[in-house]
């Protein structure tokens, strides 16, 4: 049995080698001999944008360390580690890189340290207010806005000139525009992100507003979805996709990447989607390079333009083990040169009313003034602790209408049911999740 | 079945071999598709009507990724874990299949099911109190607080494919086993394995596959990155702004991360061929 | 060995199994059960309220747990049933001695090595009306009149989702099926060649039995596998379009990390493993039986 002795002791010697690979990880990792952290989990793409604000503050605190954690791509799932590692109380992350819809919940659930009073009130005027009050959560500030972002109306102006049409005011005009440009399927007249997730609840509030419409009111958690202003919106969009449409059967498949692509490969007359579009299709193998317009979306008369308040901002963990640093390193990330060092290469619209006139950045994108006219049409969407699941409620529902699964009417009455019980069981349970 | 002098041995070699190929075209197209991907310019990728092959191939997306993450690290995590889970798992599973195989049927049965029933809560649910009880230990960025959750979680499956194996070994070879004085471990290690040799090369396969692909506890449990897996990686392979996808990159990411696997499964699947041939001199 | 229960040999054996299962399965599981029969409040920490079967009156309520539960039925037994067929056809193309048969192997087990929850984003990406290389396909082929919003509309939503599902599992059961023709002995084979039985007669006499307990571990698994679905769900049309694609798992995961309701999340969880569990028993005792009797 000699081989298989060989053959036991080689197998025995893999394994003792594997677990002694592994000892050196088993040993109690030495506390306090590490150098004072600040953490906060950036998106992958940003994150090279934010070194120089991290190198700065760190020349500025000797012995200090910023570590800027790469998470992942998708919005989800970084508000999902955010949520599982507050959850635990985990003090790995100081700081809250957030968007404008995760506020509220963090708030109502304990997790963020108000910040009202750790800031002047001229450092805070210095935002844009939609930006800043986005930050807000009964009554009090949770978020400190870096960067801010609105819903936009996209059109190729050289397809309008020459037809000599003006940009849409209304939402007629549009309809009427696109179904007179578009020839599909070729080139479709409007692109929108039909898709079931968030970036649907933001086209639609767009156009619910339009219509003179509101989805909840935060105040007084009045919905509604069930009125005859929602219902008009929704039938825009569902006329979009049926007899005659001028959006594609595939609407109800796309995000922003999708429709972006598709427009800018000259293949549609009207984009609704973010201003990242612009910088990309500016690019110099954009096949609609220097065609483009942008405004806000439209409106019926008697309504105003409205565009879905979106953006990103600096929150402090009730769990972080330094939270005056990290208030100052949030007063480092939002003075201007931080705002210059992320904004310029990047194209992203600040959070300060000052860096709109700064001329390093307007030399940088000049789309940055045409993005400061438009803003001030920026509505937010309902700052509530259970937005999440309102706005799954909307987006099934809205969804549901969109692919011909149940009458739009019929869905909003359901979304609005729904939401109505949730928003009920709250109050009724005093549960204080929704002041 | 092979070989064999039959009436129509062209029709049905013709027939067999036009549903391996189309069963290998079916297999390979996504990943080939990728693989195409991962070497087209920019442009070509996301171009209507479609491209198909790169014109000319490009390798900026594979130095792209290389440049800016320690993927090398990653692939390096992703191994050392892998690894140690199986090698875990498939001890523990041949431990308890081997108790198991004997058990009288009720017994059996009822255990087997228990270990089924355990399955059937998603590991995603499970992430929760798992993510409690990490934190509690400290053991966040710590390759154990994936090693032992990827054993345990693929332990029903280990167990009930070596269990199957070991069940269908006939009794007399154990007989003799115990006559030569044998425990049951030396029955095991001496008798049994070398025979169920198949079957633990296919759950070792299957675990560290399970190990390496594994998504989300791995995203949740490693945030350094120095600690990150590879599939923890490519989730954070990211484009220029916030909701582009990059394609090029991530198709890349997804062949890097993939080939190793493949490679496994090649030098694998000779041992499961010669502890065939080996079996069959000794019967 | 000798003796039939539990020796105190095969106890040994057992423990270590045992033991890592219960630390790091069944404590989590018993935690989840525990949360369903709680209202969870976060105030700074979890804050625990009883509330009995207070949940899962309100599961039974729910339309959208309804939904999700007949999605994820769709989802596996379709599934299922197709990697099944499809599995043991490979494994048995895949028994034959023929050149090259380890690279076909290794080729054939390529779905199985890529990772769901980026391939889910490129099956997407493949299904795109507009981009998608599989309407370029079709169309080019003549079989598709315009492009095709596969992932638009719940029908074919649900067909792809089966089809990448399946595309991606069915190594998993060729490879488990294929382990168990190797454990057939070649006389058993031989003999039914020479006592003229054909090919099909062979396969549905011989081979189906002896492969029993193989197709019952793919089965079993892969079951329990697709009820458990998530990653493929949730990146590929996040539930969508109008929560048609909505699984079980996808909905429980929904409540704990999105709306933060841990309580009613862990009793969908509960709920659908204890009907999953039903089903599988059901499923054994049948599979037992027959196997019984035909023994």
């Amino acid at each position: 049995m000699s081989m298989g002795q060989g053959r036991r002791r080689r197998w025995c010697g893999l394994a003792c080698g594997v677990l002694l690979a592994l000892l050196p990880a088993c040993a109690p990792r030495p506390s306090g001999l590490e150098p004072p952290r600040l953490a906060v989990m950036l998106p992958p793409g940003e994150r090279p944008f934010w070194e120089p604000i991290a190198r700065a503050f760190e020349r500025r605190h000797r012995g200090l360390v910023v570590d800027l954690v790469e998470g992942p791509q998708s919005t989800d799932l970084r508000e999902n580690l955010y949520a599982a590692s507050l959850l635990a109380r985990d003090p790995t992350f100081d700081l809250v890189y957030m968007d404008v819809t995760w506020t509220a919940k963090f708030a109502a659930a304990g997790w963020l340290l108000p910040l009202e009073d750790r800031f002047a009130a001229e450092e805070l005027a210095r935002f844009l207010p939609e930006a800043r009050a986005a930050g807000e959560y009964g009554g009090r500030l949770y978020r400190v806005p870096v960067r801010t972002d609105v819903g936009l109306l996209y059109h190729r102006r050289d397809l309008l000139e020459r037809a000599g049409l003006a940009a849409p005011a209304t939402f007629a005009d549009l309809e009427r525009n696109a179904r007179a440009l578009q020839s599909p399927p070729e080139t479709w007249g409007f692109l929108w992100q039909g898709r079931q997730y968030e970036g649907l609840v933001c086209a639609f509030f767009e156009v619910l507003h339009g219509h003179g419409g509101f989805w909840v009111d935060p105040a007084t958690l009045v919905v509604g979805l069930d009125r005859p202003e929602a219902e008009a919106a929704l039938g825009f969009l569902v006329r979009c996709l049926r007899a005659q449409p001028i959006s594609p059967p595939g609407t109800t498949t796309y995000q922003e990447e999708e429709s972006r692509r598709l427009f800018q490969d000259g293949r549609a007359v009207f984009l609704r989607n973010w201003p990242y579009v612009w910088r990309l299709a500016q690019a110099e193998d954009s096949p609609v390079r220097g065609r483009l317009s942008a405004g806000p979306m439209p409106h019926v008369l008697g309504a105003r333009p409205a565009a879905t308040l979106g953006g990103w901002g600096l929150g402090v963990s009730a769990y972080g083990r330094q939270p005056a640093l990290a208030v100052e390193f949030i007063r480092a990330a939002t003075s201007l040169e931080s705002q210059r060092a992320l904004c310029a290469p990047t194209g992203y619209a600040p959070a300060r009313e000052d860096a709109y006139a700064d001329p390093a950045l307007m030399a940088a994108n000049p789309f940055l003034a045409e993005l400061r006219r438009l803003h001030a049409h920026a509505v937010p969407r309902p700052a509530l602790a259970r937005y999440a699941l309102a706005s799954d409620i909307l987006q099934r529902h809205l969804s549901a209408a969109l692919a011909g699964t149940d009458a739009p009417g019929r869905a909003l009455g359901r979304a609005a049911r729904e939401t109505r019980a949730m928003l009920g069981s709250d109050v009724t349970a005093g549960a204080g999740m929704d002041r | 079945m092979s070989g064999g002098a039959n009436a129509r041995p062209r029709a049905t070699g013709a027939l067999r071999a036009l549903a391996l190929a189309a069963v290998l075209a079916w297999s390979a197209a996504p990943a080939v598709w990728q693989a195409l991907t991962a070497l087209k310019p920019d442009a070509q990728i996301t171009r209507t009507p479609t491209v198909y092959l790169p014109s000319p191939p490009t390798w900026r997306h594979v130095q792209a990724l290389w440049d800016r993450k320690p993927f090398g690290r990653y692939l390096a995590n992703s191994a050392a874990i892998a690894a140690a889970a199986t090698l875990l798992c498939v001890s523990l599973a041949a431990l308890a299949a081997t108790a198991i195989a004997r058990l009288p049927g009720r017994g059996r049965e009822g255990t087997l099911l228990a270990l089924l029933v355990v399955s059937l809560f998603p590991p995603i649910l499970l992430l929760f109190p798992l993510y409690e009880g990490v934190r509690a230990l400290g053991w966040v960025n710590h390759p154990l607080a994936l090693v032992l959750p990827f054993a345990a979680l693929n332990l029903p499956l280990a167990v009930w494919v070596l269990e199957g194996a070991l069940r269908a070994l006939p009794a007399e070879l154990d007989e003799a086993g115990r006559l030569d004085g044998l425990s049951a471990l030396g029955r095991l290690r001496r008798v049994h394995l070398p025979l169920a040799l198949p079957a633990l090369a296919t759950t070792a396969i299957l675990v560290f596959i399970f190990c390496w692909n594994e998504f989300m506890l791995s995203l949740t449990f490693m945030t350094r990155d120095a600690a990150k897996t590879v599939t923890a990686g490519i989730a954070s392979v990211s484009g220029a702004s916030l909701h582009e996808i990059p394609w090029g990159q991530l198709s890349a990411a997804i062949v890097i991360a993939t080939l190793p696997l493949v490679a496994l499964v090649l030098l694998f699947e000779r041992r499961i061929v010669s502890g065939l041939t080996r079996g069959a001199l000794k019967g | 060995m000798s003796g039939a229960g539990l020796t105190r040999e095969r106890t040994l054996l057992l423990f270590p199994a045992l033991l890592l299962l219960a630390l790091v399965v069944a404590v989590p599981i018993l935690r989840v059960v525990q949360l369903g029969f709680h209202r969870v409040e976060l105030d700074g920490g979890i804050a625990l309220h009883w509330a009995g079967l207070e949940p899962y009156a309100r599961l039974w309520q729910d339309g959208r747990w309804w939904g999700a539960l007949r999605n994820t039925a769709v989802f596996t037994g379709a599934s299922v049933a197709l990697e099944l067929v499809l599995g043991v056809a490979v494994a048995l193309l895949l028994h034959e001695r023929f050149r090259g048969r380890g690279l076909a192997r290794a080729l054939v087990m390529v779905p199985w090595a890529l990772p769901t929850a980026i391939m889910a984003l490129a099956w997407a990406w493949i299904f795109n009306d507009a981009f998608g290389v599989l309407n370029d396909l079709l169309g080019r082929l003549g079989l598709v009149r315009g492009p095709v919003a596969w992932l638009g509309s719940p029908g074919t939503a649900m067909l792809a989702l089966v089809v990448a599902d399946v595309w991606k599992t069915t190594p998993f059961v060729a490879l488990i099926v294929l382990a168990g023709l190797q454990g057939i002995p070649e006389p058993v084979l031989e003999a039914a060649r020479v006592d003229g039985l054909s090919a099909a007669q062979r396969f549905r006499r011989v081979l189906l039995p002896l492969l029993g307990p193989s197709l019952l571990v793919a089965v079993a698994f892969r079951a329990v596998q697709a009820y458990g679905a998530f990653d493929l769900p949730y990146v590929m049309t996040g539930g969508g379009p109008g929560g048609a694609t909505e699984t079980v798992s996808l909905y429980a995961y929904r409540n704990y990390f999105r709306y933060l309701d841990f309580g009613y999340g862990s009793a969908v969880a509960v709920q659908g493993a204890l009907l999953a569990a039903l089903l599988a028993a059901a499923l054994m005792g049948l599979a037992g039986r027959r196997g019984r009797v035909r023994a």
